[in-house]
């Protein structure tokens, strides 16, 4: 009497069985055993069932959904994205319309001196003026102000004026600093 | 040299990593792919483990949100179809989880002193609406089989699934569910075994 064929149909010769896979043990066996032939008869049916079971759609606005919940990449070509290339040619296409139209008056201005000087000189003189009378105004408004007093005396010192300065240039970079790193763009998603 | 984008007619011929590459360099229609292969097995794994059809179609539109924004995150030695299946899969038993803590039958609270009290703090398993969605649920799973499949632990309910539905191969089922092979096979054939007898049980009633 075989000792081997005498054992029922384990577990891997029964998965391999349903797969349809070697197992010639296992066949001897069951068909020796009515209890392994139940057996491996019904699982062979439900692995049927199992792989006959019907899939699911979802809705047909399914894929709409996701699409509005995915931020899709902006595309990345040789390190650069395609935003920042738009921007980076328009910022080129603006320096060499600017630096022709400097160039072209430059060489006017070259070619025909006496029309340039007399065109400028009105206004060159009208813009220094407006620039003086501003600074006046300026001067003499601040000079009306109630704390003028304590800041004129406040200032008369170097020695008080410069840590002053200083503090204020320095507060001045840390603002821009700052400023900087609020404007700057979101690092992106680490993922998981 | 710029990747040209393919053609309707390509995208079906492309495997799944090279969509995803095209999907990293920002194509639209390459998102739209991925989800075209892959919402009908992905649905259906997860409706079949929560057995409600609104709740499976947020947790899978969940599931690609979640896959498709970390799409640049992907590893491509690993197979795509294991990173959504694993997704699906945590969020349909992080629900039933959630689900059976809501619903499970208690002999009301520890602390219950009166007979009152003991039913007051009693938890009924599931209310009203489940049964109703249950009932909705087992209208269109309606075959023995799916009523089966739904009596099963849920990790037993996602290796079969995986196995027998999806036709996965367990190696790749273990990947999916951080679980070692052994146990994969395991679990399947418990799985097996119990759905045998459920089977048997509900052609002799």
């Amino acid at each position: 009497m075989n000792t081997q064929l005498d054992h029922h149909v384990t577990a891997e010769e029964l998965d391999s069985l349903a797969m349809a896979a070697e197992a010639p043990r296992a066949i001897a066996h069951v068909a020796t055993c009515t209890s392994c032939q139940i057996m491996v008869e019904r699982d062979h049916h439900l692995v049927m069932m199992l792989a006959a079971m019907p899939m699911f759609d979802p809705s047909s606005a399914f894929a709409q959904r996701v699409m509005s919940g995915v931020k899709v990449r902006i595309p990345v070509l040789h390190g650069v994205s395609a935003r920042e290339r738009a921007a980076r040619r328009r910022v080129a296409v603006g320096s060499v319309i600017a630096s022709s139209a400097v160039a072209a008056g430059f060489a006017w201005a070259v070619t025909n001196p006496a029309d340039a000087l007399q065109w400028s000189a009105p206004a060159v003189q009208g813009a220094g003026t407006a620039l003086w009378l501003s600074i006046q105004a300026v001067a003499a408004n601040a000079a009306e102000q109630p704390w003028f007093g304590g800041f004129r005396d406040l200032m008369a010192s170097p020695g008080r004026a410069f840590p002053i300065v200083a503090a204020a240039a320095g507060l001045y970079a840390v603002g821009l600093v700052g400023l900087r790193r609020i404007l700057a763009e979101p690092a992106s998603n680490a993922g998981w | 040299m710029p990747v040209s984008a393919p053609t309707p007619a390509d995208w079906r011929t492309l495997s799944d990593q090279e969509v995803v590459q095209h999907a990293v360099m920002g194509r639209d229609s390459a998102y739209r792919e991925l989800i075209q292969r892959y919402q009908r097995p992905v649905f259906s794994l997860v409706y079949r483990m929560v057995r409600d059809r609104e709740l499976a179609e947020d947790l899978t539109q969940e599931t690609f949100i979640k896959v498709l924004n970390a799409i640049d995150s992907y590893r491509p030695e690993f197979k795509f179809s294991s990173w959504i299946f694993k997704i699906a899969n945590n969020a349909a038993i992080d629900q039933l989880r959630k689900r059976s803590l809501d619903t499970l039958s208690l002999d009301g609270s520890p602390h219950a002193e009166s007979a009152d009290a003991i039913e007051a703090t009693t938890l009924q398993i599931g209310d009203a609406r489940e049964s109703a969605l249950d009932e909705v649920a087992s209208r269109e799973l309606g075959s023995q089989i799916d009523k089966a499949v739904a009596r099963l632990r849920p990790e037993y309910r996602s290796c079969i699934l995986l196995r027998h539905v999806d036709g996965r191969p367990y190696e790749e089922i273990a990947e999916m569910l951080d679980l070692p092979l052994g146990t994969v096979k395991t679990y399947i054939h418990r799985a097996r075994n119990e759905l045998r007898i459920l089977l048997a049980e509900a052609y002799d009633e």
